[in-house]
């Protein structure tokens, strides 16, 4: 897929704090820093890829991206357009290109609503156009998402997970948005809907050109929807590349054991094989030095002492890794 | 690590000789679910065998009746869920016409299990420590402080770092990954000759995965136990599972050693469910997929229950409700498209 290189939306030195509440109160109060400068940037018509296990800030770099959550630092640009701080209806075109699905179908759509009403709903906020028109755009967004006409007056519990995960994804729809900020759309579905659902994906990039940022913590789903991949690791981006050269040559060491710990259906029973030794370290406070280095197998003394920055990889600028070991 | 276990021989079920029956024998198995007006059945005339030492690992999706089936050999189904038929027999006693306290005795000391979310399945107000002595000193009738050192040993032997520190901590204070390992400490502390998993490892990042899976066949290596592991996960069943059984709608569809089940799976829905997954290596455009839902098991289709999704179904799949055959030594389908 030929992809047009200028950014739909861009992050400049994201920084995402959390107040925690103070354990005693003579204690001080302690910060959690959930997302740690990270720049990142979407294409038109691309997909980007963000993994790393729980915890790591990836969903809180999503919900930024998006201006749920006010980024304590940095800016999100939108087509070249700071909106970082952007209010009301100033953020209208933003909120209209930019859309949302959530992890959990069953706590993202109202009980309360039939499903009809609920794909239409966004389409009222942004005043588009009169009745009939919406009607016709809601028909048209269940079709495209695999949904029968005749279901759009059922409620959200009289349909299965995946239809579920499809009403929310035909509710983005109808403002034809360029970008779909997808916060871990199938980890909640079941196998066999999974591909559908993924399936349903890959054919709507394919046929709006839409930009997808894609949260997940499955490297296999990465391997089928992403055009690029991004790693984090408590809050910081530690590896970024194109999708075959980060499943098949990551740099990190991070990446390396990500890929190495995905289990493999029919690889025959385990060998014992190299796993990371000992848990992620408390994001409330972050080792110095290589946030990574207490896990590292590799870590020398530089790791503990100089946090890396990310850097071209052999040379090549779409490569980047923050290792100090090139 | 696992050479003793690849030299055990293939299972022979309901083999007549007391020695050689297996440590674990489920027969016709039937679960419902009734209330005033309807009866679901939740597992249908469900038959399977689990040998010492082997690891069986259960695979389906929700609804298919693998929680349930764990749940009613351990005897804590809730009512309304009741056996309704069938016998589940386990070293030559049938569980399901035991009294709850004949059943205390051998839960948590024969059989022990380990749940999906460790955070609720431990105690929050005891300490770690506290909940792994209590079941030594139930089941061993050990005193407080040879529990206790029990608890730390045990600990140790899940690899939890500092044990004597960690024997102190309230589940909490504890990572997804050690919390889980906490809970298999305390399924272990009764010696178990069968340990049932329910997916344990669905709640955790892959690299902390990757240890539990790594845990797991080194405890099964040390303590000779069988396993049954349920997974939705077919990577992992992949990894942990000598022999696995296929659920669907409360019913077999397939069983068969791993190797058979991954490499020759006989099954449409197995097969299915083998392409469907994303894998890493390879780029598709599209993934293969299963059309249509999964059924809800108090809405089942006549038949076959997965007739209405298949691709080789007949006519006549929508009518005669298939039977479990054995079509190789050892493979087990639920189909009768599937010929020997």
């Amino acid at each position: 897929m030929p992809l047009n290189e200028t950014p739909i939306l861009e992050l400049r030195q994201i920084v995402k704090r959390f107040r925690l509440p103070r354990r005693r109160l003579n204690r001080p109060t302690r910060v959690v820093h959930a997302v740690n400068k990270v720049n990142l940037s979407i294409n038109l018509g691309e997909t980007l890829a963000l993994v790393g296990e729980s915890g790591c800030g990836k969903t809180t770099l999503g919900r930024c991206a998006i201006r749920l959550y006010q980024p304590t630092e940095g800016s999100v640009l939108f087509r070249g357009i700071d909106v970082t701080e952007t209010r009301g209806i100033g953020l209208h075109p933003f909120r209209k290109s930019v859309q949302m699905v959530f992890q959990d179908p069953n706590s993202s759509l109202n009980p309360r609503m039939q499903a009809a009403s609920i794909i239409e709903e966004p389409m009222q906020i942004h005043q588009l156009g009169n009745r009939a028109f919406c009607r016709e755009r809601v028909a048209e967004a269940m079709d495209a998402v695999g949904l029968s006409r005749q279901f759009s007056n059922r409620y959200p519990h009289e349909f299965s997970g995946g239809e579920r995960q499809r009403i929310a994804i035909a509710r983005t729809l109808v403002l034809e948005p360029d970008l779909i900020i997808a916060d871990e759309p199938v980890s909640a579905l079941d196998v066999s809907i999974q591909s559908q659902v993924l399936n349903l994906f890959a054919e709507l990039r394919e046929q709006r050109g839409l930009a997808l940022l894609f949260i997940t913590h499955d490297l296999a789903v990465v391997n089928f929807i992403a055009d690029r991949v991004a790693v984090m690791y408590l809050g910081r981006i530690v590896e970024i590349a194109n999708r075959d050269v980060l499943l098949r040559e990551p740099h990190h060491p991070y990446s390396q054991a990500l890929r190495a710990a995905v289990p493999k259906p029919g690889a025959g029973k385990r060998q014992s094989r190299k796993v990371l030794v000992g848990s992620s370290p408390d994001p409330t406070s972050p080792p110095r030095g290589c946030p990574f280095h207490p896990l590292c197998p590799k870590a020398q003394t530089i790791c503990k002492e100089i946090e890396p920055v990310l850097e071209s990889v052999g040379g090549n600028v779409n490569h980047q890794a923050a290792c100090h070991f090139k | 690590m696992d050479s003793q276990r690849t030299t055990l021989k293939d299972p022979t079920p309901r083999s007549n000789t007391a020695n050689d029956r297996p440590l674990l024998d489920v027969r016709d198995l039937e679960i419902r679910f009734s209330n005033q007006k309807d009866t679901i059945p939740a597992v249908h005339r469900l038959s399977y065998q689990l040998e010492h030492g082997r690891t069986l690992g259960v695979v389906g999706e929700s609804g298919c009746g693998k929680t349930i089936t764990a749940l009613a050999i351990l005897g804590l189904l809730d009512p309304p869920g009741k056996i309704s038929g069938g016998e589940i027999w386990f070293e030559g006693q049938e569980l399901s016409s035991l009294t709850q306290n004949e059943l205390a005795k051998i839960r948590g000391a024969r059989i022990a299990m380990v749940f999906q979310e460790p955070m609720t399945a431990l105690n929050p107000v005891y300490t770690i420590g506290d909940q792994i002595s209590e079941v030594v000193v139930v089941h061993q009738n050990l005193s407080q402080s040879a529990a206790r050192s029990r608890a730390i040993e045990l600990l140790d032997l899940v690899c939890v770092p500092a044990p004597s520190k960690r024997v102190h901590d309230y589940p909490h204070q504890l990572s997804g990954g050690l919390r889980q390992r906490a809970m298999i400490a305390m399924a272990l502390a009764g010696e178990p000759t069968l340990l049932i998993a329910d997916e344990p490892t669905t709640a955790l990042d892959v690299t902390v995965q990757s240890q539990i899976l790594e845990l797991f066949l080194e405890i099964q290596s040390q303590f000779k136990m069988a396993i049954q592991f349920i997974s939705h996960d077919l990577g992992v069943i992949s990894e942990i599972a000598d022999e696995v059984l296929v659920l669907y709608g409360g019913r077999a569809v397939e069983r068969a050693s791993a190797t058979a089940i991954f490499d020759n799976p006989r099954h449409p829905y197995t097969k299915g469910l083998l392409a469907t997954v994303p894998r890493l290596g390879g780029y598709r455009r599209r993934l293969p997929t299963i059309p249509g839902q999964i059924p809800n098991v108090n809405n089942l289709p006549s038949g076959c229950p997965f007739h209405d999704r298949c691709s080789i179904a007949e006519p006549e799949c929508a009518e005669q409700e298939p039977t479990f055959d054995q079509v190789e030594t050892g493979h087990w389908v639920a189909c009768p498209k599937v010929q020997s």
